[in-house]
């Protein structure tokens, strides 16, 4: 299959015909001796004649090519169900597939122009992630610094739909006076938005970034030294709740976390040290 | 007392007299049974204002069944309202600066209209954490009411709104700002997926007046659809319908500046009408361009 020409979604008759070659092939095993990956792959063909876009976009994260010993005919039909998704509507595949042409993923060569299209279609199709997308390659992450379209992509992310990341880096915007006019009052709403959002959906990284913002922005009230101890004990709490999260994610060893990760061991080690001097002291309160 | 004079939220002696005599005031017995609580209303009001509490002001002008609204037309009650208000503006309720803002800004409830000090108030309100001021302030930016129009602002202002109370009228305030591309660029998909946000959380939150102002624009932008599906064309009658008695409500509640939206919302299900009855005379159906 050529697969660039599979990028238009269309199931013409061939590609069904292809499609439920390798269905027959896999179910030539008895069901019970079929691997998980051979399952997932049963799954996702099975979805995509289906025309089912949903079950296709939650699908295909899991279904890994490398398993197969068709890698190159996977990747096809990877391809293929994230552009039949896509042209279905589910703003998962537009994504999934964004980033599998910026990234150069499944031996496609890496084109930003063409995938930011997908990233575009995401979040139009109400995705928020599609905005964050555009957002971190305007904050610079691909090389290219605009802030102020950065920040409009951020605030789009927020609009299209309350999501947590989107909140916070809004919020280091007020708090860094970038773009914006400096407002502490703003980024700790949006920091505890971020937070709270975080807290109810599954993204346990986002609440522990937004966790170290919290405490960051609480600090900012005021020289350590005139801080309470009630202060700072809530400052505290928020770096470690943060800290455990990023234990967790092995944050040291994922680049776009490992500068939190370092705030957030710098912040306990110092406001640590403040809170056993005033109970060393035995000062419960500081003027 | 001099209503305008009031709203300066200066407890001098001479108003300290005139609120202890209020709080003292004897009850008229009336068959009706309707003077004792406006009186009973009024004295509480005054205690309130004569501590200076503005939490306690709040909770008495705000509560469910007060007498709030009827100060409009009764003088005296009147008076006490706005003197409460400037009182607890001072010592910084927000909600207080939202409400005396509003007066300034339609310069009802006796309060000449001065949009300078319906922005002061707004502000300080949206400063204090009032979702609702920064979406007014947004308009006082918007329409130029204080001699210049200042979209960027607005925008800051509605956003505002948006970001730290998903604001429903915040919201498709930000959407008409895409429909129409100012201060950020035009997209109409923008827009649309931002009035539909709006008109689910207007929904969640109860609130149909937001509801019916969503609704109007999600038709409205239906309307460019070239050849709009059965489907779509009821969806939209179904909308402007919504939109339509929404408006008849803020009319009804004072807000006559919706009449001409709520005639074109009539205007607008009649066509609609118009076009589904010669598809029926016709025979014809447009459900395969149904999107």
């Amino acid at each position: 299959m050529d697969r660039k020409k599979l990028l238009d979604g269309e199931l013409t008759e061939e590609r069904k015909t292809w499609l439920k070659g390798i269905l027959e092939s896999l179910n030539q095993n008895p069901s019970e001796s079929l691997s998980m990956d051979e399952y997932l792959l049963k799954v996702l063909i099975n979805s995509v004649l289906g025309g089912d876009s949903f079950l296709i976009g939650r699908v295909l994260p899991a279904v890994d090519p490398s398993k197969h010993r068709n890698y190159e005919s996977i990747c096809d039909v990877i391809v293929f169900a994230a552009a039949v998704g896509s042209e279905l509507g589910d703003s998962e595949c537009s994504l999934f597939l964004g980033d599998a042409m910026v990234l150069g993923h499944f031996s496609l060569s890496p084109t930003l122009s063409r995938g930011s299209r997908y990233w575009g279609r995401a979040m139009d199709q109400g995705n928020p992630e599609g905005a964050l997308r555009f957002a971190d390659y305007y904050e610079g992450y691909c090389g290219h610094r605009d802030y102020e379209t950065a920040l409009s992509y951020f605030i789009r992310a927020v609009l299209i739909g309350d999501n947590a990341e989107a909140f916070y880096r809004i919020g280091d915007f007020y708090f860094e006076g970038k773009v914006v006019e400096r407002d502490t009052v703003m980024a700790e709403t949006l920091y505890q938005r971020g937070y709270n959002f975080a807290k109810e959906g599954s993204r346990k990284i986002d609440r522990a970034s937004a966790a170290v913002r919290l405490a960051e922005v609480k600090r900012d009230k005021g020289p350590i030294q005139q801080l309470s101890l009630d202060a700072l004990e809530e400052i505290l709490a928020y770096y470690t709740e943060a800290e455990s999260i990023f234990q967790d994610c092995n944050a040291d060893s994922v680049l776009y976390l490992k500068s939190d990760f370092e705030r957030c061991r710098k912040g306990i080690s110092e406001v640590e040290e403040r809170i056993d001097m005033l109970k060393g002291k035995g000062l419960e309160e500081v003027d | 007392m001099n209503r305008v004079d009031l709203l300066d939220g200066r407890m001098t002696d001479e108003r300290k007299r005139w609120l202890v005599g209020l709080v003292t005031h004897e009850s008229i017995i009336d068959p009706l049974d309707i003077m004792p609580v406006r009186m009973r209303y009024i004295e509480v009001l005054a205690e309130s204002v004569l501590n200076e509490d503005p939490g306690l002001i709040e909770d008495t002008l705000f509560a469910d069944g007060f007498y709030f609204s009827e100060g409009e037309h009764d003088a005296e009650l009147g008076d006490v309202v706005i003197f409460a208000l400037a009182v607890a503006c001072t010592k910084g309720s927000a909600r207080c600066m939202l409400t005396l803002g509003s007066f300034y800004y339609l310069g009802t409830f006796g309060v000449p209209q001065n949009y300078h000090n319906a922005a002061t108030l707004y502000a300080s309100a949206m400063d204090l954490g009032e979702p609702q001021a920064a979406v007014n302030l947004g308009y006082v930016y918007e329409y130029g009411h204080t001699g210049v129009t200042d979209y960027e602002k607005a925008f800051h202002c509605y956003l505002r709104a948006a970001l730290t109370a998903n604001h429903p009228e915040g919201i498709y305030k930000i959407g008409d700002f895409y429909n129409k591309g100012r201060f950020v660029s035009h997209d109409e998909n923008m827009a649309m997926t931002l009035y539909r946000r709006s008109y689910d959380l207007a929904e969640k939150e109860q609130n149909p007046g937001c509801r019916a102002q969503a609704a109007f624009r999600i038709a409205e932008m239906m309307q460019n659809l070239p050849l709009p599906s059965d489907e779509a064309l009821l969806s939209m009658l179904d909308l402007y319908m919504e939109a339509e008695i929404g408006m008849r409500r803020e009319v009804a509640a004072g807000a006559s500046y919706y009449r001409p939206r709520l005639e074109l919302c009539v205007k607008r299900q009649q066509e609609i009408r118009e076009t589904i009855e010669a598809r029926s005379r016709d025979g014809v159906s447009f459900s395969i361009f149904d999107k």
